[in-house]
């Protein structure tokens, strides 16, 4: 039997043909599969079935997707959840990240993007508790990054990033040893994925390393992965 | 027209000022007969006195009412285009459900077919194209709206960037300002003035087939760039309509695009308060020119 047959899915989505199509695309990757329609139906199901991963759409009728997460994250459930948002603008993914979900997916998408998604969101360690991505300040080591001041300091020094800068770090640290795609720090920290923004994300790269003192070839803190995207490899706490 | 007018008055002003001068010098001692004795100098100041005063009200009348139809026109404008915006928010919001479901079950279709199939395919780059659509016109809608993230831009750097990104060197001919002195940093939106780099470069790559000009110099306080290609260019009448949201030119209905690029190259150079200009010949070729302001951008 494969490890995947023993992971549930749950697939939140009040419209029926992509409850349905996502519900038959996990099935044939071989997850077990539950379906709600509504936020309510989803808390229900959710005590039931003790999903291993739950697929959220944001605006559904009765509750929506984000009141559901604060919902679960209120009752300290830390079960893994993919957002899927409508809205491109920055503001929305942030604030679904906010609310306590682990990823988000810009509809529209494919599924096999859902799929790597959720496998991704298995492989991360467990951790009991809160997830880093919620804490108001990181620490990595002798880094240390304040969320909602954007302030960061090494060996106790404090350091300048740009905007941007600041933004690709708290997204890389915030997913500690997972592959961050450039496409996804691009849609994440400037709020879209025009094709042209590949190599910015490259140059604020390389000015964090730079005020870190870090190197491609010999990383402390963020790794390059040939052909993907890069990776925190530092072990991250909530400070 | 209004100022024409106010002209006018001032200048009936004096002359009626000076012509009762010159009556008062040639007649100093005539006096008019009305019944009563005038003096014919106070006669032609206060006839004069009387009609600028009317000319002069009513120019300021007529400037009052210039500025009313300004400021209106100003709010419908804003009205028409913050309509327009939330528009293509919801048209892009509503869209993006349907797109979902039809992609996930084309992959649900593609799985159960066990590999390719043309059909599908087909649909799929269909779907593809719409959402690249509406992907594109939310992000012009936003490009109204989005902050400006200025910063210091190397325009040599972000030119060799765009050369890059185009992955076609061998069709352009850099040609930047090192002599007599070398072009300064611009203070812009790096991103944004990349992404406008890109699409005329681009564009120009697209409507030609042989090599393409980039060039950029800084002069009297501006900074200057120059896309030029010798392509099919653009139909003379079709110059002012070619920036306009999902226009496309009559005679590049084979090459594909979405009508969005210029529109949105136009958006970013105005908010780096720039202009873009166009000149083509049919047949002949385009030259896209930037204009962007240093010391405006500096001082906002």
């Amino acid at each position: 039997m494969d490890e995947q047959d023993e992971v549930t899915i749950l697939v939140v989505d009040d419209e029926d043909a992509i409850r349905s199509g996502l519900a038959a695309a996990l099935r044939r990757a071989r997850f077990q599969v539950v379906e709600a329609s509504n936020g309510l139906k989803a808390l229900e199901l959710v005590e039931k079935h003790r999903p291993d991963v739950i697929v959220l759409d944001i605006l559904m009728p009765e509750m929506d997707g984000r009141e559901v997460c604060r919902r679960l994250r209120q009752s300290e459930d830390w079960t893994p959840v993919i957002m899927l948002t409508q809205i491109d603008a920055t503001g929305e993914k942030i604030s679904s990240l906010e609310e306590g979900a682990d990823d988000y997916l810009n509809k529209p998408f494919d599924s096999y993007e859902l799929i790597a998604r959720i496998k991704a969101l298995l492989r991360r360690q467990v951790v009991a508790g809160r997830p880093v991505q919620l804490a108001a300040s990181l620490v990595s080591g002798r880094l240390r990054l304040e969320r909602e001041t954007h302030r960061i300091w090494l060996d106790g020094d404090e350091l300048t990033l740009t905007t941007k800068a600041f933004g690709v770090l708290a997204h890389l640290m915030s997913r500690p040893n997972m592959v961050v795609s450039r496409e996804q720090l691009l849609d994440h920290v400037w709020g879209w994925d025009d094709p042209s923004g590949m190599r910015t994300v490259d140059v604020r790269i390389a000015e964090i390393r730079r005020k870190l003192g870090d190197t491609a070839s010999e990383p402390e803190f963020i790794e390059t992965i040939a052909g993907e995207g890069y990776r925190f490899i530092g072990d991250v706490k909530a400070g | 027209m209004s100022r024409q007018l106010g002209w006018f008055g001032v200048g009936v002003l004096v002359i009626g000022v000076v012509l009762s001068f010159v009556i008062r010098l040639i007649l100093p001692a005539t006096l008019l007969e009305f019944g009563f004795h005038i003096d014919p100098a106070i006669l032609v100041l206060v006839i004069t006195l009387l009609l600028s005063f009317i000319i002069l009200s009513t120019t300021v009348i007529l400037r009052w009412k210039d500025r009313k139809i300004d400021v209106a026109l100003d709010e419908q404008i804003h009205a028409h285009e913050e309509e327009q915006r939330r528009f293509i928010h919801r048209l892009d919001h509503e869209l993006k459900n349907p797109l979902t479901a039809i992609q996930v079950q084309l992959d649900n279709l593609q799985e159960g077919e066990g590999g390719e199939n043309a059909a599908i395919e087909d649909v799929r780059a269909q779907a593809n194209r719409l959402n690249l659509l509406t992907r594109g016109l939310r992000r012009l809608a936003d490009l109204e709206t989005r902050t400006l993230e200025v910063e210091p831009v190397e325009l040599e750097e972000l030119l060799d960037e765009v050369v890059e990104l185009l992955q076609a060197p061998d069709r352009i001919e850099l040609d930047i300002q090192r002599l007599p002195w070398s072009i300064p940093p611009i203070e812009g939106d790096r991103e944004l003035l990349l992404m406008a780099f890109r699409n005329l470069v681009d564009n120009a790559l697209k409507y030609s087939s042989g090599s393409i000009q980039l060039r950029a110099r800084h002069t009297s306080g501006d900074l200057i760039v120059e896309v030029i290609d010798t392509g099919r260019g653009i139909p003379t009448e079709e110059l002012p309509l070619v920036t306009e949201e999902l226009y496309r030119g009559s005679n590049v209905h084979e090459v594909q695009g979405s009508g969005l690029g210029l529109s949105m190259v136009e958006r970013i150079i105005s908010r780096h308060l720039g202009r873009l200009e166009l000149r083509s010949r049919s047949g002949k070729g385009t030259i896209a020119t930037v204009q962007l302001p240093y010391e405006q951008m500096e001082n906002r």
